[in-house]
């Protein structure tokens, strides 16, 4: 892009010449707004940091003194680098994109829909059963340990997914429907926390 | 020109500035920085503001204004709801008015004479020249509270450059002192507000993580428990004390409490309305006893914001207090306790406030002193305090942004027609955190029309919030095909009073349960009915690309799940249309191959596709 400003070419997020902020580029993808490597495995205090760094350049603080234009473009960039933490951030939402980089929607309606496979929605009927059918003083308990027991299978697949994903694996259809069940497993994973209520730090 | 830092308090206010580097609080010509927030009227005119103001209240109750800060954006209604209003105030169409002394002022206009009064302060200290301020509010303060304070600044004099949270300002203060990095929490209890932020300080970036609170909490309801338990023990019944005798009652409770702040025990004198003179001693245990029932609401909000900022106490670096009532010892043990370390409160709690606001200024100003030194130039990083969604099929609130998420922030959320033929759809933009929309806020409705004549599900709609760094919100619907576009610039939580904050977020967790259920519900039988709907009629018009076994699997499957949405289970309303969905996928495809081999004679693709999209209503743009 052209600087707004001065003019000069091949400007970034600020023009090199006239440091003129520009407005936020939309071929950027959310790791290359954050300047992070596009890869599942990230250290989330470096990408905190990446948005920190950034934010503190462009964020509408820094222009509130400035004309109406750059004002502007600084509000359009910091909800941009926003919005680019918020996905990355979250490790299941980062799978979804990078998968949605690749040209598979996992959220997709109609014909790119992911079709759970049956044996993962008779598995989590049998597993709404069992929690329906607790009762008794140890329910909360097991509740807890049954959440717990999701968690960890939610962790496992969620590490497994990110693994094929950093290696290259062409199996998009498969890693979508892992991708689709992990949504299903923390829609679970809510459902049973529902019960604990905000009283307890745990 | 320097740009000033005011704590507008519903006590006491303060005004603070950044001189060669460090953030001062201003004192009056007899060296008090605290100015009472109290504002005394006579013949229709302000006369008094602060020291003196506050001397003659109890001799002139009636013609002084206190605690106006609780006024601030409130209708009649919503001030008469609160029990112990202390002003008679009439509603005057849009603008509520304080009957005080021959005049009946605004609560924008008795706030603007304690900002006169301190950008005064100002002017005589740094000789001249000051317009330009940044404003605190509590964190959990409306749009409508925030604008009643901007328009008082704007009646001083002053060029309002950002009007920053309490806590948010508190912690800029902290950091600043400190110098240090790390998570805080600050626990900020004032005369009339209760704000608990979690903040974290790294590369001189303030990130604001969570935020929640109670606008109906404070340091007030102390006095108040105080003075009622006076009143008790002098054998006054609490409903036959008129509005002088809780005054003074009051007055000497604000008087223990602060004297048992360095002493373990304080006595008391309060003046009956029959002249007879009740005097009695307080100690700390009987004060904090008192404090409990207060201090234990906070503790709700405290863990809420904690859950939000995903951090257990461990992770956190410091506890940071906020407001006089944190004086309190009892207050202090509380917040040890909950949180399992001593707080610090080496700033003094009554001038944080003022004097992280006079950081925020100083770093909105074009010459910035604290942007040139080291560790000086911090960067604020804020969050919007509520959820903002919008109305979807069967009464359902679709979150669009979270609460606590950071601003600026911009999500799309795409939504389908539910109708054959649709073209208008309504967007209702609402607030809050409860599930269905008949517990939320409604901010905003406007109509988006002109959607071209589609089957039902085949129409998108995209629609977009937009949230500024003020927190102002704007809303654009567009439909896909034709580009048709409606937006409207919403402000959010217009007209809504805090005390409705509150309700709703304590009502969201009250029901968490109960509306996950009814939401879970209603989105369960809106799904099977997408998918039930449009197979009736395929099945009636292609019958013959099944096997009767097929048809039969087919049938049965409808048949259980219209049996399953009569009924409250929405997970075994999910589960079978779930499986409709496998078993009738099949029959789709086919119906899809047929129509285009068929060089689509009589069957639109829009209608085949319409099927096929089964997926569930505005579940388009899951993250």
């Amino acid at each position: 892009m052209n600087c707004w400003e001065c003019g000069a070419p091949g400007a970034a997020m600020f023009c090199e010449g006239c440091e003129a902020v520009q407005p936020p580029d939309p071929r950027l993808d959310h790791f290359a707004r954050l300047g992070v490597e596009p890869r599942f495995d990230q250290d989330p205090d470096a990408l905190s940091a990446a948005h920190r760094a950034l934010q503190r350049r462009v964020h509408p603080d820094r222009y509130a003194s400035a004309g109406d234009r750059p004002r502007r473009f600084s509000m359009a960039q910091a909800t941009a680098l926003n919005d680019a933490i918020r996905v990355l951030r979250d490790p299941l939402r980062r799978a979804e994109y990078m998968l949605h980089l690749r040209g598979r929607d996992v959220g997709a309606e109609g014909e790119g829909r992911v079709q759970l496979s049956p044996a993962f929605l008779m598995e989590i009927i049998e597993l709404r059963e069992a929690v329906d059918e607790l009762d008794g003083p140890d329910a909360h308990t097991e509740r807890s340990r049954m959440a717990r027991e999701v968690a960890a299978r939610f962790e496992g697949m969620l590490t497994a997914l990110g693994r094929r994903l950093d290696a290259g694996d062409d199996d998009l259809d498969a890693m979508a429907q892992l991708a689709a069940q992990l949504r299903y497993l923390r829609r679970v994973i809510d459902e049973l926390q529902v019960d604990d209520g905000p009283g307890d730090w745990t | 020109m320097k740009a000033i830092g005011i704590d507008l308090g519903t006590t006491n206010s303060l005004v603070a500035v950044v001189q060669d580097g460090v953030p001062t609080t201003l004192p009056d010509d007899a060296g008090r920085v605290l100015l009472p927030s109290v504002v005394a009227y006579r013949d229709g005119v302000a006369v008094d503001v602060g020291h003196e103001a506050l001397a003659a209240a109890a001799a002139n109750p009636h013609d002084t204004v206190m605690s106006v800060k609780r006024f601030m954006g409130r209708t009649k209604a919503e001030v008469d709801a609160e029990a112990l209003a202390t002003h008679r105030v009439q509603q005057d169409g849009a603008v509520l008015r304080i009957m005080a002394g021959g005049a009946c002022p605004t609560p924008v206009e008795v706030s603007a004479e304690i900002l006169r009064v301190l950008r005064a302060r100002a002017v005589h200290a740094l000789g001249g020249g000051v317009t330009k301020a940044v404003i605190t509010v509590p964190a959990y303060f409306d749009d409508t509270q925030r604008n009643a304070t901007r328009q008082a600044g704007m009646l001083a004099g002053l060029d309002v450059l950002r009007l920053v949270n309490e806590p948010t300002a508190a912690a800029l203060a902290y950091g600043l002192e400190k110098q240090t990095e790390g998570r805080f929490a600050v626990y900020d209890l004032g005369g009339g507000t209760f704000d608990i932020s979690i903040l974290h300080l790294v590369d001189g970036v303030f990130e604001v993580l969570a935020t929640a609170g109670d606008t109906r909490l404070g340091g007030d309801d102390i006095d108040r428990a105080v003075a009622e338990a006076m009143l008790a023990e002098a054998g006054v019944d609490s409903d036959a004390a008129d509005g002088a005798l809780r005054r003074r009652a009051v007055a000497a409770a604000t008087a223990v409490k602060m004297a048992l702040t360095d002493t373990e025990q304080a006595t008391y004198v309060l003046e009956l309305a029959d002249g007879r003179v009740f005097t009695h001693r307080l100690d700390r245990e009987a004060l904090a006893a008192l404090m409990a029932p207060v201090l234990a609401r906070t503790a709700g909000p405290c863990k809420r914001a904690m859950a939000d900022a995903g951090l257990k106490p461990k992770d956190l670096d410091g506890v940071v207090l906020v407001g006089g009532s944190t004086r309190a010892p009892a207050v202090q043990a509380f917040v040890a306790d909950l949180f399992g370390r001593a707080p610090l409160c080496d700033i003094d709690p009554d001038r944080v406030v003022a004097l992280g606001a006079a950081v925020q200024a100083d770093l909105l100003s074009v010459d910035s002193e604290l942007r040139l030194i080291e560790g000086g130039d911090v960067l604020l990083l804020d969050v919007i305090p509520l959820s903002l969604g919008l109305e979807t099929m069967g009464g359902v609130v679709e979150k669009v942004i979270h609460r606590n998420s950071q601003i600026p922030a911009s999500r799309a959320q795409q939504f389908t027609t539910f109708q054959d033929g649709q073209t208008g759809m309504d967007i209702h933009v609402l607030q809050g955190e409860r599930e269905l929309v008949e517990d939320c806020r409604s901010l905003a409705r406007f109509r988006l029309t002109g959607i071209p004549p589609r089957p039902a599900g085949a129409a998108r709609v995209a629609v977009t919030f937009q949230v500024d760094a003020d927190g102002i919100l704007h809303v654009k619907a567009r439909e896909e095909e034709t580009g048709v576009e409606q937006s409207v610039r919403v402000e959010p939580s217009h007209g809504l009073s805090d005390a409705q904050v509150e309700a709703m977020l304590q009502a969201s967790l009250d029901h968490a349960e109960e509306d996950v259920m009814a939401r879970l519900l209603r989105t369960a039988q809106v799904e099977a009915e997408r998918v039930l709907m449009p197979l009736d009629r395929a099945l009636s018009d292609d019958a013959d690309l099944l096997s009767p076994e097929e048809a039969a699997i087919i049938r049965e499957a409808m048949d259980d799940l219209r049996v399953a949405i009569k009924g409250t289970d929405h997970r075994a309303i999910q589960d079978l249309t779930e499986l409709l969905d496998r078993v009738s996928a099949g029959f789709a495809q086919r119906r899809m191959e047929r129509a285009l081999a068929a060089g689509l004679r009589d069957v639109r693709v829009d209608d085949l596709e319409s099927e096929l999209a089964d997926a569930p209503v505005g579940g388009g743009a899951h993250d």
